[in-house]
C-alpha cells in the first residue's frame, strides 16, 4: 500500500520522464535540420563550421540565379495551379458524395484517398507512361495534372469532414426562401466550410511544393521545381545557396502548415458556437 | 371558359391536398388524404409521433415527392414544382438561421433571392425587425442570440417576402414552457395582423387548440378528425382522438338499444348510462365512453345529472386553481374529476363513497378502443 503523497510523486516521476523523452525526440528530429541551416548565412563557399563571416550573399545568390529563380517560379505554378484544380475537384466530389448511400460512399472515398497510399514511386512511373503517350511528359500542365493527384486526396479529406458537420436543413432552408441550388451553395453552404476548403487547398500546394520523385519523372530541364533543383544542387556545387534554397522552402512550408492550423481552430470554433 | 363556369372545373380551395400518398418503399406513411385550408386560415396538423405530419408539410413545401395524387396552391397543381418557386415561407424547428450572416442578412436573403433592390430590402428588414421587436439586432450573429429571439428571426425571414402561404414545423419544440406560451400568442396575433394562411405542426395539443381556426388530428397517416379546437375538444368522434386531445374519462360498456335522441350503455352489473350514439351503431356492440373531466358534477348536484353513480374516492390532489380527484365508478377506477378550486370546497378523502354525475349529452359512445 502506498500514500497517495508517494503515489503522486510517482504520477509526477513519470509525467517529467515523459517531458524528457519528448524533447529528445524532437531534438533527434529537429538538430540534423538546425546545424546546419545557420551556414546559409556564411559568407564562405563551403559547408563547413567555422563559417569565415556572415553574409547574406547566397540568398542574393538565390534571388539572381536564373536556374534558382526558374525553378521557384515551376514551384509557385505548379503549386498553385494543382492547388486550384485539386480544390474544384476535391470540393465537388465531397459534396457529390453526400448524396451516395453509405457502401458507395466508403468505396467512393476509398478510390479517392487512394494517391495518399500509393507508393509514389508507382505513380510516377505509371503517370509517365500515360503522359508520354499524351505528350504531356516535359510540360508545366502535364505536372499540374500529376499533381492535382496527389493534392485532391487532402481537399476531398478536409471538406469533407466539415459537409459532414454542415446542417442540410440550411439548404433547404435557403431553398424555401426562394434561392436556387446554386444560390444556396454558394451562399450559405461555401461560407460555411470555407476555412476547411482553403486548408484544403494549402494541404494541396504544399504536397505539391515538396513533390519531388513525380517532378524527376515528367519535369524536363525547362520545368525543374525547387526541391528538385535542390537535389541538382547538391549533387553539382554543394555551396551554402543550397542550405539557403532549404532555408526559404521551410519557411514557406512551416508558414502554410501555421494557416492550416489556424484555420482549424476558427472552424473548430465556429461549430463550437452553434 | 363556359366549361369553367358551368363548374365541371372542381373549385378548389386556396390549398388542397387530392388524395395524397406517399410510400417509403413498402411502408404507406400518408394514406389518402384529402384537406382544404381557405386563405386566411390557421391550421394545425396534430399528432403523436410518427403519424406523419412531418411528411405532409414536406410534401407541401416541396421537399418530398408525393407517392400518388396532388397538392394544389391558390387553383394551381405544385406537386412537381421545386421548392425555391413554391413561394411559401417555412419555419423550422431548428430554426435552421445562416450562422454566419448577422440577424439583417439571413433577413435580407430571401428579398435578395428575389432580386429585390437595396433600398427596398433595407426598408423591409427594418420593419421586419420591428415586427418582431429585435430593431436594435440586426448587426448580430445568430449565435449571439436566445432561443426565443432566434425563434422569431426565423418567423420574420418567413414571413418578409410576403408568402400567401408559411409552414411551422414544431416551431416552438426547443422552447421551455413560458417562453413557448408567450411565441404561440406573438405567432396568433402577427399572422391575424399580416392575414398570412399558416399551417403549423405540432404534437402538443393544447399548442394545437390555443393557435388553430381549424385542428386536424393524424394518426398512422390519416386524419382521424378535421375540425375547430371546440369541436375537436368537445366532440371527438373516436377513441383515438378522444384520447389524444385533453384529459378524458372512459368507462367500458356495452350497447342496450339506440333510438334517435341517444343511447343506453350496460356498464356492468345492471348499471345503464344514456349517452350520444357517435361511433356505435347496433344493440351488443362494445364500447368506450368518453366524459371530459370538468363536465362531471359531484355530490348531492350530481342527483339531477341524467347519469348519476356512487363512487368510491381514491385520491385527491391539489393542484392550486383546481383540485382534482381520482375515483372508482361502475367497478372501473381512474375516473378523473376536477374541481374549481372554489372558497370553502372539499371533496372528501380516500376511501369515502360520492355521488357523481354528467349529463348524457357530455357522455359520447365512441368505438371500443
Ligand atoms: N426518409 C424516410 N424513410 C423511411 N421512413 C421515413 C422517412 N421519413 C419518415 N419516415 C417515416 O414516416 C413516418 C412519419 O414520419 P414524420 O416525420 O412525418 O412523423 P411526424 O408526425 O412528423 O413525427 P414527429 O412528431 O416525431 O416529428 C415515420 O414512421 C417515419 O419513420
Ligand atoms: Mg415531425
Amino acid at each position: 500500500m502506498s500514500s497517495p503523497s508517494a503515489r503522486k510523486s510517482k504520477a509526477d516521476i513519470w509525467r517529467t520522464l515523459a517531458s524528457v523523452i519528448t524533447v529528445l525526440v524532437f531534438l533527434f528530429l529537429l538538430l540534423p535540420i538546425a546545424a546546419v541551416l545557420p551556414l546559409s548565412f556564411s559568407s564562405g563557399s563551403f559547408l563547413a563550421y567555422p563559417m569565415p563571416g556572415l553574409s547574406l550573399r547566397w540568398y542574393e545568390e538565390l534571388l539572381t540565379n536564373y536556374k534558382w529563380l526558374l525553378a521557384l517560379k515551376n514551384s509557385a505554378v505548379v503549386g498553385i495551379g494543382a492547388a486550384a484544380l485539386s480544390t474544384v475537384l476535391g470540393l465537388s466530389a465531397a459534396i457529390a458524395m453526400r448524396g451516395l448511400g453509405p457502401r458507395a460512399r466508403s468505396i467512393v472515398n476509398g478510390f479517392l484517398i487512394a494517391p495518399l497510399v500509393m507508393p509514389v514511386i508507382i505513380m510516377a512511373v505509371g503517370l509517365y507512361l500515360f503522359f508520354s503517350n499524351l505528350g504531356l511528359v516535359g510540360t508545366i500542365p502535364g505536372m499540374i495534372l500529376a499533381h492535382t493527384v496527389i493534392g485532391t486526396p487532402y481537399v476531398v479529406i478536409s471538406a469533407g469532414a466539415a459537409l459532414q458537420n454542415f446542417d442540410m436543413q440550411l439548404i433547404r432552408a435557403a431553398k424555401s426562401l426562394g434561392a436556387s441550388p446554386w444560390m444556396a451553395y454558394r451562399r450559405v453552404m461555401l461560407p460555411a466550410i470555407r476555412p476547411a476548403i482553403v486548408a484544403g487547398a494549402l494541404f494541396a500546394f504544399v504536397a505539391s511544393f515538396d513533390e519531388v520523385v513525380i517532378v524527376l519523372f515528367l519535369a524536363g530541364p525547362g520545368q525543374v521545381t525547387l526541391p528538385v533543383r535542390l537535389f541538382e544542387g547538391i549533387r553539382d556545387e554543394l555551396t551554402p545557396v543550397v542550405i539557403a534554397a532549404a532555408m526559404i522552402m521551410i519557411m514557406i512550408s512551416v508558414g502554410l502548415m501555421t494557416v492550416i492550423e489556424l484555420l482549424r481552430r476558427k472552424s473548430v470554433a465556429r461549430r463550437g458556437m452553434e | 371558359m363556359v366549361h369553367a363556369r358551368s363548374g365541371a372545373v372542381p373549385q378548389r380551395r386556396f390549398v388542397e391536398f387530392a388524395g395524397v400518398q406517399k410510400s417509403y418503399g413498402s411502408v404507406k406513411v400518408v394514406s389518402d388524404l384529402n384537406l382544404g385550408i381557405e386563405r386566411g386560415e390557421f391550421v394545425t396538423l396534430l399528432g403523436p409521433s410518427g403519424s406523419g405530419k412531418t411528411t405532409c408539410l414536406m410534401m407541401l413545401a416541396g421537399f418530398e415527392s408525393l407517392s400518388a395524387g396532388d397538392i394544389f396552391l391558390d387553383g394551381a397543381s405544385i406537386g412537381s414544382m421545386p421548392p425555391q418557386k413554391r413561394n411559401i415561407g417555412m419555419v423550422f424547428q431548428s430554426y435552421a438561421l445562416f450562422p454566419h450572416m448577422t440577424i439583417a442578412e439571413n433577413i435580407a436573403f430571401p428579398l435578395q433571392a428575389r432580386r429585390i433592390g437595396k433600398a427596398e430590402t433595407a426598408e423591409r428588414v427594418a420593419r421586419a425587425l420591428a415586427m418582431i421587436r429585435l430593431d436594435s439586432f440586426g448587426g448580430r450573429l445568430p449565435g449571439q442570440l436566445s432561443g426565443g429571439q432566434q425563434q422569431r428571426v426565423a418567423l420574420a425571414r418567413a414571413l418578409v417576402f410576403e408568402p400567401s402561404l408559411v409552414l411551422m414545423d414544431e416551431p416552438l419544440g426547443a422552447l421551455d414552457k413560458q417562453l413557448r406560451e408567450e411565441m404561440q400568442y406573438e405567432i396568433m396575433h402577427i399572422q391575424q395582423r399580416l392575414g398570412v394562411t399558416v399551417v403549423y405542426v405540432t404534437h402538443d395539443q393544447s399548442e394545437a387548440l390555443t393557435m388553430s381556426n381549424r385542428v386536424a388530428v393524424f394518426n398512422g397517416g390519416k386524419i382521424q378528425q378535421l375540425g375547430p379546437p371546440k369541436q375537436i375538444y368537445e366532440e371527438p368522434v373516436n377513441t383515438f382522438v378522444a384520447r389524444f386531445i385533453g384529459e378524458n374519462n372512459r368507462l367500458d360498456g356495452t350497447v342496450r338499444a339506440i333510438s334517435d335522441d341517444g343511447c343506453t350503455i350496460d356498464a356492468g352489473s345492471g348499471r345503464s348510462i344514456r349517452a350520444v350514439a357517435v361511433n356505435v351503431s347496433a344493440a351488443g356492440e362494445r364500447t368506450t365512453l368518453s366524459i371530459r373531466p370538468e363536465r362531471v358534477v359531484v355530490g348531492p348536484a350530481a342527483a339531477n345529472a341524467e347519469n348519476c353513480f356512487d363512487a368510491t374516492i381514491d385520491e385527491v390532489v391539489f393542484h392550486g386553481d383546481h383540485l382534482r380527484m381520482s375515483a372508482t365508478v361502475c367497478a372501473q377506477p381512474g375516473f378523473i374529476v376536477k374541481i374549481p378550486n372554489s372558497a370553502g370546497i372539499s371533496m372528501g378523502s380516500p376511501g369515502d363513497s360520492i355521488k357523481i354525475g354528467w349529463a348524457a349529452s357530455d357522455c359520447r359512445a365512441l368505438d371500443h378502443g
